[in-house]
């Protein structure tokens, strides 16, 4: 049964190159990015282990490691854009397979993926690191491989567990805006020693950093992972005792995730999937926005702003975005800087441009409506635009006010909010050029989150670097233009801000003529490069 | 050419590949005005394409395709106009409610406010929507996801109707609606064209046939002329060449014992 799924997995796996360009090259850069990231923190962890000076830093640091691994492989396959099908009970309900044969085959097609494969290299340069000798070879090694089992069974358990959950929309939905907001969270939380403990010392002695990360250690300690940790140290120092108790611990903690999989995994496949029925009587437009148009124009204003918070990924970019305005401005508090920052509020434009690089995305195949009835594409990337930029703008504007508060440099706050109009608008014309030249459906499964869609996620980072790097050029101008009149002639800041405004809008024109004139030109390959199904 | 008089739709010519698979090949095609118009074909003979192509949804490689003499690829919008589309994958705006999807569908094609709101009101009633107008489609069952992509292919009155698969994996009340609001378009004068593999409702709906296989137009006519005295199923087994399988092997076809 093993080797049945393990073979299905690498057939989906390889399949990713079959279905489609964008798909073949995330994968690519996917494998690219993340083995070699492994051999590294495999490479540093044999490091850890053979240096003596460092030995105070190895128990925490393990501990750390452990757990964020661990809580990566909870946390990630409800966060991806996807799985795949192999990890999908609700697809093998009309299976004869027994439960211990199912688990088998999902634990051994969970073993097998990129992921899989880093923890695995990982978990090498932690048994090759710490272990001094056979005996301690063994409990070392055991310890790496109860930590893999932890990471396996603790992320099937927890996705069946949430599987019948997220078969429904609502579901979906609140995982989706959940997960963002959890991801910001633990963000956000680890900063906040930083800054507010870290930033306070200076000493960075191994002593005095294994303080600190003890600190966090034993916060953790209560977690498996942190047992198959200890279990390591223990087996590294030549506590045999201690070591065959943690392991023991980490033993149990994975049967008991088994037990807790194999529970969820009889109720989930028994259970048929509940769809909510939500009821909204409203009107198409907001009832602050009935003073918009009753034309194309506004008609898409009003459907992208009920989609802004109708849309769980949209949802969750937003409120993660405008959450992040929180710790820029304790930042400030805390620092105490210079009332000037208040002109890096316009940089907030950049990170929220992140949004608009696949403008038509959530609105995946449906776009053929937009082509079928008589194609206006000025009018549909305008509206687009100018949802994301308004409310690309309200965040801007409030981390400008927040900052102009904080640093008592109110004097900013008009050039802040200009120059943040100019950078928005720049942000907004790469963005509509991004969104028509690669545009590229957001997974929206009606019965399974975990459907296939590997390395599409790698293939839209790498666009939206690229796009960034292009916002980053033109917005060259304004920030030197800033800087220069900061420096020399302070008077002369509002002018200079004032032309950032003026150059973003012209920029902005450019934008929506170079998208609209493309979509004109390639309306149906734009249809069908957003229906993943058309052919 | 004149299409306008008694020709609704005309392909000449329509041609389209997919790497080395030919989708649709040289495919001319003629559907009379107010015709309820069937085009019949096994699975993966090219009707999805044939029917992309005819709404402006697929670049053709070659060919024409003309609404009520409109061409539809030189002249989009006002060919777009013409025409009401329900696609077979109901790819729709989810995330709006079924009255606003209608809204958003009859502004985006241009219609006064009012007249959206009246069309949309009479749709959602005569289709059974109206008690679940306040609902976001993404929660609707697959039939309600017909019957409000239908809606909105109807909103701006178009004069001819392409429906891909109208009736696959519907119940038969939803079915039932189906029919009765696309016999009403037809004697109003509008033209339905619509695909289906179904031959029982194509005999029982249409007046003309085309059957195509591999790409290709096999037959075209009125359904008489299609029939040839058969019934439409016998004569598409006749045209397409699908012989029934003898069964030879398969003799372990219920078997299990476990």
């Amino acid at each position: 049964m093993a080797r049945l799924f393990i073979r299905l997995k690498l057939t989906l796996l390889l399949n990713g190159f079959r279905r489609g360009w964008q798909q073949a090259l995330g994968i690519v850069f996917a494998t690219a990015y993340v083995v070699p990231m492994a051999i590294i923190a495999a490479f540093g962890t044999i490091a850890l282990g053979r240096e003596e000076v460092m030995e105070p830093l190895v128990e925490p640091l393990l501990v750390i490691g452990f757990v964020l691994v661990w809580v990566t492989w909870l946390v990630g396959p409800l966060l991806a854009f996807g799985m795949d099908e192999t990890l999908d009970p609700s697809r093998l309900r009309s299976l004869p397979l027994r439960r211990h044969q199912l688990m088998t085959g999902l634990f051994a097609a969970s073993s097998v993926g990129l992921g899989p494969l880093a923890t695995l290299i990982l978990m090498y340069g932690v048994s090759v690191g710490m272990s001094r000798g056979p005996a301690s070879a063994a409990l070392v090694v055991g310890s790496a491989v109860a930590q893999f089992a932890l990471c396996v069974a603790g992320a099937r358990a927890l996705t069946t567990t949430l599987s019948r959950r997220l078969q429904s929309r609502r579901g979906r939905d609140v995982v989706t805006v959940g997960g963002g907001l959890f991801a910001v969270g633990v963000a956000v939380l680890t900063q906040v020693p930083r800054l507010f403990v870290g930033g306070a010392s200076t000493d960075t002695s191994p002593a005095a950093l294994a303080e600190r990360l003890g600190t966090v250690a034993s916060a953790l300690s209560a977690l498996p992972p942190a047992w198959a940790a200890r279990a390591v140290t223990a087996g590294s120092t030549g506590n045999w005792g201690q070591g065959v108790l943690w392991l023991g611990a980490a033993a149990i903690a994975v049967a008991a995730l088994l037990w807790w999989w194999a529970h969820a995994l009889e109720r989930g496949l028994d259970a048929p999937g509940s769809h909510a029925g939500a009821v909204d009587t409203a009107d198409l437009y907001p009832r602050l926005l009935r003073w918009l148009p009753r034309d194309r124009l506004g008609a898409g204003i009003a459907k992208d702003i009920r989609y802004t918070w109708r849309v769980p990924q949209l949802r969750a970019q937003y409120l993660v975005l405008a959450v992040l305005v929180v710790p820029a401005a304790f930042y400030a508090a805390a620092a105490s800087v210079e009332p000037f920052v208040v002109l890096l509020a316009p940089l907030a434009a950049l990170l929220i441009g992140t949004a608009g690089f696949n403008l038509f995305g959530t609105d995946r195949g449906a776009v053929w409506l937009l082509e079928v009835s008589g194609p206006q594409p000025r009018s549909d990337i305008v509206a687009k635009s100018t949802v994301t930029m308004t409310l690309s703008m309200a965040i801007v504007a409030a981390l400008a006010v927040v900052l102009g508060v904080l640093t008592q440099g109110w004097q900013y706050v008009v050039p802040s909010l200009l120059a943040g109009a100019g950078c928005t608008a720049v942000v907004g014309a790469v963005g509509m050029v991004v969104s028509v030249v690669a545009p590229y459906p957001l997974p929206d499964t009606p019965t399974n989150v975990f459907a296939a869609n590997a390395g599409l996620g790698c293939a839209a980072v790498l666009l939206q670097s690229l796009g960034l790097f292009v916002e980053l050029i033109l917005l060259a101008p304004v920030a030197a233009g800033l800087a220069l009149a900061l420096r020399n002639d302070r008077p002369l800041l509002s002018v200079v801000a004032l032309a950032a405004a003026v150059y973003g809008s012209l920029l902005w024109w450019l934008g929506t003529t170079i998208a609209a004139r493309r979509l004109a030109r390639r309306g149906p390959e734009f249809v069908a490069a957003l229906q993943a199904r058309a052919r | 050419m004149d299409h306008g008089g008694t020709t609704a739709v005309a392909l000449r010519g329509l041609r389209k590949s997919f790497g080395a698979t030919t989708a649709v090949a040289a495919l001319d095609l003629e559907v009379p005005a107010g015709s309820f118009f069937g085009l019949v074909g096994p699975n993966g003979a090219g009707k999805t394409t044939t029917l992309r192509m005819a709404t402006g949804l697929l670049r053709p490689d070659a060919g024409s395709v003309h609404v009520e003499g409109v061409d539809v690829w030189a002249d989009a919008v006002r060919a777009r106009r013409r025409i009401g589309v329900l696609p077979e994958e109901l790819d729709l705006f989810d995330r709006l409610t079924g009255r606003q999807l209608l809204t958003y569908t009859g502004l985006l094609r241009g219609l006064p406010a009012p007249t959206v709101a009246d069309r949309s009101g009479q749709l959602l009633s005569v289709l059974g929507l109206d008690t679940a107008a306040g609902t976001l489609v993404v929660d609707y069952s697959h039939g309600m996801r017909k019957k409000v992509a239908l809606a909105a292919a109807l909103l701006h009155g178009p004069r001819v109707l392409f429906l891909d698969e109208p009736f696959e994996a519907i119940d038969p009340m939803s079915a039932r609606t189906l029919r009765s609001v696309l016999e009403r378009h037809t004697r109003h004068g509008g033209t339905v064209v619509f695909s289906s593999h179904v031959m029982e409702l194509v005999e029982r709906l249409c007046d003309h046939v085309a059957v195509v296989n591999q790409g290709r137009l096999v037959a075209i006519g009125s359904l008489d002329e299609v029939r040839r005295g058969q019934s439409l199923d016998e004569a598409f087994v006749r045209l397409v060449g699908g012989a029934e399988h003898a069964g030879g092997g398969l003799e372990w076809l219920g078997s299990s014992s476990d």
